[in-house]
């Protein structure tokens, strides 16, 4: 071993005076692969073009268990999809969090969108701390009235969304859960605002 | 045009005035706006990769910045967008986001901290209080009892910022103070600006963007008691036969592979890291617990921020944003004719390298061939490249796509010699192009690729180096195939990696995207991995020359697919994407009946944009029984 070691430093020795002898006359590395950058080109936001696809709402849960609504708006965006009630059911069943479905209807009381969300209980504190042997840390900040967004489905003629929150029970699917109203709120989409902005 | 928030509106006056008198108010009978006397200066869309509608839109929000720290705001964006798409696999995945970023002016710089805390009677802080957009703060605002919990007294106020952007799937409050502090409150996240703030940005974003869950334990946390998670990357299982990364696992590898000590590993070290890192099994400690749950790797970055991903959260990524890619171009270099190869030296070939840019969809993508070195030319030479140059959105309407192009011949040492002047051409959406000039002439063509090969990990059992006792020189030249089309490439791109017995390496690479072969095809990836030697006139040691080859209809016919392949000489894992075909529709129904799709409908039939079905309710629950709802993904 050491003498291939020593073998090849002469080796080096010799290589390396050739190479200074003869400048740039080596062969050619075969092509490689590419070590791109990409560069971002920022340019004003801009509305996508198309009609409204969802109505993105702004909701306070109340301590009386029931939303008040903050906001509602025209937007072109994905609707929230439904959450996964076996990835939920955990945080779920230790009020760490509360399954809600909605129904939206028209002014006739017609059923037009339905879907379900999470609503949050706790907040999730990470951060670094330097001075730990795990260096990330974590601790939960229970939330009293928390404020979510949801996009539901867009439709014009939605004139009032109404929740029920939807209790753990033993089935695998929630809607044989106990059912709890959590009231309804009004949706102002008036004539002028049914666009996005 | 840039949108501005309701508090620039008229109704800004009486916002002001209340801020004046540090009150809630209701503007209009509808909206509550705590005036804090935030201001939006702007909203800048830093990566659009397509409609709202489809991709996942992430917002920057900063709050406590004042006008004067507006560029700082900006810098520390740039800084968490590059860390969030440097990420492997993120970066090869890019189109499947929009970031925006919205420039919000507080009145005053910082946050608000306090002395006391729920529970907590010193923080290690004197009380603060900062007037600024958000009303962020310690201990969430002022109204919670973890200290660093960063969050707001008034998150409708961040919701109000957020909705400046075209849209808001997901949302990080940058707050403008140097402290250890960060909470998320579900798809809202407020963070502090420590040194370190851009990698954690990523870990939270792993939760999320991707469900990901925390890989890391407490020392002082005791067993985990729970059922199965959910999560893909954490588990209770203690065999291998209901692991649900097993797949990953190689038969070798001991499940579980690392326990903590006896009685739970209290007061005793941690389990050491001498395992290969790239070594999929099952390792004790995650989920904040220290027994009873197992996380997939020894490290991720859901464990240390600062790691990258491990292989399960890595073909989760994939797997969730597969569907969301766009039909993205391919550039390929086919071949390169040198006419004049510059070169005075009587003893012939000019050394060639060129420069690119490719311009396309608001992204620029730089590059070089060859990665290294140059590549030999006489006049009149014309050689084959096939090289895959990178994927460039498709272009933005009124913005084709384009390339510039400096070719040069390697001119030791009184600089580099031009061929002809440097060169910018347009690049059509899809077909061949060329770059025709005195000098030289460059074939390629662009691509509809809907697969993509990444490589990302390489683990060197031997480093076959044979000098002294240091790391080997390691590189790797790989070949993707798709059965008409090849393309090759080299890791690294220049020089080698250095590597010793059983290290790992993060390739992070996007070898190649290639349109998929056809059902009864093969893509084959061949791949060879060297030990440089260095000045050594015996040439590189070669440690591994092997083809693997997929069947697309068995392999990855609709989704994304990771391969662990273990050799004599090395070990690699890699990852195969296949971008399916766009969502035309999905139909939904509950018991009540009507036909239920449980996946996506995907294909090219023209469905154009249907009324949902409505159905008169009755009293609830009736109604929620007799329901049917199209979603329409596409407009």
């Amino acid at each position: 071993m050491g003498s291939q070691a020593r073998s090849g430093l002469r080796h080096r020795h010799v290589l390396l005076v050739v190479l200074l002898a003869s400048v740039s006359c080596s062969e050619a590395t075969p092509p490689g692969a590419l070590d791109s950058q990409v560069t971002l080109e920022p340019r004003p936001a801009a509305q996508s073009s198309g009609p409204p696809t969802t109505i993105r709402l702004v909701l306070q849960l109340q301590q009386d268990g029931t939303f008040r609504m903050i906001s509602a708006e025209p937007r072109r965006g994905e609707v929230t999809p439904d959450p996964s009630v076996e990835d939920n059911r955990p945080a779920l069943a230790e009020g760490r969090a509360k399954l809600v479905e909605y129904s939206a209807r028209n002014a006739g009381g017609e059923v037009v969108a339905t879907g379900r969300f999470i609503v949050p209980l706790v907040a999730v504190s990470e951060f670094q701390d330097p001075n730990a042997s795990t260096r990330i840390r974590h601790s939960e900040e229970r939330l009293t009235t928390p404020t979510i967004r949801v996009a539901v489905p867009y439709q014009a003629s939605i004139a009032m969304i109404a929740f029920d929150s939807l209790e753990p029970g033993a089935s695998a699917e929630p809607r044989e859960w106990k059912r709890t109203t959590m009231g309804e709120v009004k949706v102002p989409l008036a004539p002028q605002n049914q666009q996005p902005r | 045009m840039t949108r501005r928030h309701p508090l620039l509106s008229p109704r800004r006056g009486i916002a002001l005035l209340a801020a004046a008198l540090g009150c809630v108010i209701t503007v209009g009978g509808a909206r509550q706006i705590h005036a804090d006397g935030g201001v939006v200066d702007g909203v800048t869309t830093l990566l659009l990769s397509g409609d709202t509608a489809t991709k996942i839109d992430l917002v920057f929000l900063g709050d406590g910045f004042t006008r004067d720290q507006q560029a700082d705001y900006n810098a520390k964006v740039d800084e968490a967008v590059t860390a969030f798409l440097g990420a492997h696999p993120i970066k090869a995945l890019r189109s499947a986001f929009n970031i925006h970023r919205v420039n919000v002016i507080s009145p005053e710089s910082g946050t608000d901290k306090f002395a006391t805390c729920g529970t907590s009677t010193d923080t290690g802080d004197s009380d603060v209080s900062r007037r600024t957009a958000m009303d962020s703060g310690y201990c969430n605002g002022g109204t919670g009892s973890v200290y660093r919990c960063m969050g707001t007294s008034n998150p409708a106020l961040a919701q109000g910022f957020a909705a400046n952007a075209p849209d808001d799937d997901v949302v990080i409050v940058l707050v403008n103070d140097s402290g250890y502090g960060g909470c998320a409150f579900g798809s809202q996240t407020f963070l502090t600006l420590t040194s370190r703030f851009a990698p954690i940005v990523v870990h939270e974003l792993g939760h999320a963007m991707f469900n990901l869950a925390d890989e890391y334990r407490y020392d002082s946390d005791d067993t985990f008691t729970g059922t199965e998670p959910q999560r893909v990357d954490i588990t209770i299982a203690t065999s291998r036969e209901n692991l649900k990364w097993g797949d990953l696992v190689l038969p070798g590898t001991a499940v579980p592979t690392q326990n903590q000590a006896p009685n739970c590993g209290k007061d005793a070290d941690l389990p050491d890291r001498s395992v290969d890192a790239d070594l999929v099994g099952t390792f004790e400690g995650a989920n904040h617990n220290r027994c009873g749950i197992f996380r997939p790797q020894y490290d991720c970055r859901m464990r240390e921020n600062d790691l990258e991903f491990c292989s399960v959260c890595r073909r989760k990524i994939i797997r969730d944003l597969v569907t969301k890619l766009n039909d993205d171009r391919a550039v390929f270099f086919a071949n390169l004719l040198i006419r004049d190869d510059e070169d005075p030296w009587p003893r012939g070939n000019g050394e060639i390298y060129l420069h690119y840019d490719l311009h396309s969809g608001g992204q620029t993508l730089s590059g070089r061939w060859p990665a290294e070195g140059e590549s030999s030319f006489d006049d009149g030479d014309a050689k084959d490249i096939n090289f895959f140059a990178g994927v460039m959105p498709q272009p933005l309407p009124g913005e084709p796509s384009s390339i510039d192009l400096r070719v040069r011949e390697s001119d030791w040492p009184d600089g580099d010699d031009d061929l002809s002047s440097d060169a910018t051409e347009p690049l059509p959406v899809s077909g061949a192009f060329s770059v025709d000039r005195d000098d030289y002439r460059l074939n390629g063509n662009v691509e509809s690729a809907d697969l993509r090969v990444l490589l990302d990990v390489l683990n060197v059992k031997d480093d076959q180096d044979g000098f002294f006792t240091g790391d080997g020189d390691i590189y790797v030249e790989y070949t993707v195939s798709n059965g008409s089309q090849s393309v090759t490439g080299r890791w690294p791109a220049s020089d080698t990696h250095s590597m010793g017995d059983h290290d790992t390496a993060y390739m992070n690479v996007l070898a190649a995207s290639l349109p998929a072969p056809p059902a009864d095809g093969t893509l084959s990836i061949h791949l060879r991995v060297f030990d440089e030697d260095g000045f050594l006139a015996d040439g590189d040691d070669q440690i591994g020359d092997d083809t693997f080859t997929f069947s697309s209809a068995d392999d990855f016919g609709a989704t994304a697919t990771t391969h662990v392949r273990d050799l004599s000489g090395y070990r690699i894992t890699f990852s195969i994407a296949k971008r399916p075909p766009p969502v035309i529709g999905r139909l939904r129904t509950n018991q009540a009946g009507l036909e239920l799709a449980s996946a996506p409908i995907r294909g090219s039939l023209d469905v154009t944009r249907a009324a949902p079905a409505i159905v008169r309710a009755g009293p609830r629950p009736e109604s929620h029984r007799a329901l049917a709802r199209m979603q329409t993904a596409l407009p």
